[in-house]
């Protein structure tokens, strides 16, 4: 059996008599990337919250890196080495892009405990926050609060929250969503070169985007996979086209 | 450079003055405005100490009044029945303080904003209740007169050393808060108030957060109302009434809750303001209701936010034209929003 980093078996979720995810099965194998696509609607961001721990599925389990986490509550899943990142941006608004790394940091020590010295001067974590800052190129707003930070610097600094932590899997929700397109393509450049000992698994609008990054992708509509496979065969696949394009076709 | 140490030496200068003039305030003022300065000083601790929930933890509580008048029973029971010494009264005050709103905290875990408001200003009812009904240990409703400050030592027993004694108990408390606030610890309530989402993605337990920033706000309500009680020589009901929730609530609008010193400023504002309204007119209570109203309206990101706007925008007009504009300051939706006119 194939190494799953993580793995989703069977998942339905149900919200009142709407059927968000049907008998979803979604495994990704350490090291790929795969693009989850499909329509508004079709269950991808439910998904994403049942992987990440926001949501207990109502049926099915969830493996992670191995482990059964169906239980397991977000922040333990986080340190288990999950990390993701919200489809709206949702940053520490009010606090500077240098807290809001600072505090993503401590979280990964002994140092979240401290209650007595300021955030910046325990351990080393000002100057690792500052080496995160340089490697994203965010080393000039580092004491701008994160509200004041143009939309396509905050996608880019949920992305660099997120891997300051070392993920084993990385959940990205629509990272290119709402980006210029000069901004999009600077994200998709610095995702094709995370490295590959990470493995990603991302929600993505823009087929192109997606096409690019990923290995396989999985389709999605109205809450079930219709269709898995490499970027090619899924171009190509009837069911895609046709969930993608029925409307434009029957008009 | 040259610029950035003038302004601290400003800063420091200005700093060493306000210490200057609150330690020597009672030698320039008479007994009565040292009383009242006394009361500024608890009641701007009892504000400090709710803003880690309120304008930090982004938790609008109305059930602080328990905790500051468990503090007062604290006092009141000690002294009465054991002749507690200070030094007993004050660490179990801080317990009990820290324990009930520890509950509080838990039992809040899964509401938010209107619902927490109401939750919590239930327990706080519950427990004023409970000091109503146990009238053999509280007095009902008569309270507990004539507590005797006999347990102090003599120096800070009364009038000005009274005074000396509170701002050392209430620097030493609100230097603690300070540290707290801005401590990872601290920070991370703060995380859990911009997005409870994004910090238990991070790997945070934000329920053990919210219940934290519930406790530490408790335990430096009771002292505040420890010393309260020492101050007044008595205590009862009226030390539990949900008004002094609302009370306290509107100093930390009134003096900006996203500022650390912000609710301690809306203390001695509305304290101030009270004495120096009741010089004129007995109708304080209309006054206060106008001051709650035009906060609401006018002010409601407090004097402090209003005061940090203006020197921003100056800052920006001086740097010149080119220089990007201050955003302006946020309207209500920026405070929780079941914050009440």
């Amino acid at each position: 059996m194939t190494d799953y980093a993580i793995a989703g078996r069977n998942l339905t979720m149900q919200f009142g008599t709407f059927r968000a995810n049907d008998d979803i099965t979604l495994a990704v194998p350490a090291g790929e990337r795969r693009a989850l696509i499909g329509p508004n609607g079709a269950g991808k961001s439910t998904l994403f919250n049942l992987l990440a721990g926001q949501l207990r599925p109502t049926s099915g389990t969830v493996t992670l890196l191995g482990r059964d986490v169906t239980r397991v509550p977000a922040h333990r899943r986080a340190r288990l080495g999950l990390a993701r990142t919200f489809q709206l941006t949702d940053l520490l608004d009010e606090l500077t892009v240098r807290e809001n790394v600072q505090l993503t940091l401590a979280a990964q020590s002994s140092a979240h405990r401290v209650f007595w010295r300021p955030l910046g001067s325990v351990g080393t974590l000002a100057a690792e926050a500052d080496a995160v800052l340089a490697q994203w190129d965010l080393g000039d707003f580092g004491d701008r609060l994160v509200r004041e930070l143009a939309y396509g610097q905050q996608r880019i600094l949920e992305i660099a929250l997120a891997m300051s932590r070392n993920p084993q899997v990385l959940l990205l929700d629509e990272p290119t969503a709402g980006l210029s397109p000069a901004d999009a393509r600077k994200l998709t450049g610095l995702v094709a070169a995370l490295p590959r000992t990470i493995t990603v698994v991302m929600i993505e609008h823009d087929m192109e985007v997606a096409f690019t990054l990923s290995d396989q992708v999985s389709v999605l509509q109205q809450g079930r996979v219709i269709a898995a496979g490499t970027p090619d065969e899924v171009a190509t696949d009837n069911r895609v086209l046709e969930a993608y394009l029925g409307e434009a076709a029957d008009a | 450079m040259r610029g950035l140490s003038t302004g601290r030496l400003t800063a420091l200068a200005a700093g060493l003055a306000a210490v200057a003039g609150l330690v020597l305030l009672p030698f320039l003022t008479d007994s009565f405005y040292t009383f009242v300065a006394t009361r500024m000083l608890l009641l701007g601790l009892f504000a400090t100490a709710y803003n880690a929930v309120f304008g930090f933890g982004g938790m609008a509580s109305l059930g602080h009044a328990a905790f500051y008048g468990i503090g007062g029973y604290s006092v009141g029971i000690g002294v009465t029945r054991w002749d507690w010494p200070p030094l007993v009264v004050l660490p179990v005050a801080i317990v009990l303080g820290a324990a009930a709103a520890a509950v509080f905290g838990i039992m809040c875990l899964r509401v938010r904003g209107i619902y927490l408001l109401l939750l919590t200003l239930a327990l706080a009812q519950a427990i004023a209740g409970l000091a109503f009904y146990q009238t053999e240990w509280t007095g009902g409703d008569n309270g507990i007169p004539s507590i005797s400050r006999d347990g102090l030592p003599s120096a800070v027993r009364e009038g000005d050393g009274f005074y000396w004694l509170s701002l050392g108990v209430v620097a030493v408390c609100v230097a603690l808060l300070w540290m707290y606030q801005r401590s990872p610890l601290g920070m991370s309530v703060v995380g859990v108030r911009e997005s409870e989402a994004r910090m238990s993605a991070t790997g945070y337990r934000t329920g053990r957060l919210r219940i934290i920033a519930f406790t530490v706000s408790g335990a430096f309500a009771a002292v505040a109302g420890v010393m309260e009680v020492y101050l007044q020589g008595s205590v009862s009901t009226a030390n539990m009434h949900w008004q002094i929730s609302a009370e306290v609530l509107v100093f930390a609008i009134l003096g900006g809750a996203r500022h650390f010193l912000g609710p301690f400023l809306g203390a001695v504002m509305v304290t101030g303001l009270e004495v120096w309204v009741s010089t004129y007119t007995d109708r304080w209570m209309t006054v206060l209701g106008i001051v709650y109203i035009a906060t609401a309206l006018f002010l409601a990101d407090g004097v402090l936010g209003r005061a940090g706007w203006a020197v921003r925008r100056a800052k920006d007009l001086r740097a010149g034209p080119a220089a990007a504009p201050a955003a302006a300051p946020k309207d209500r939706t920026e405070l929780p929003a079941e914050a009440p006119a």
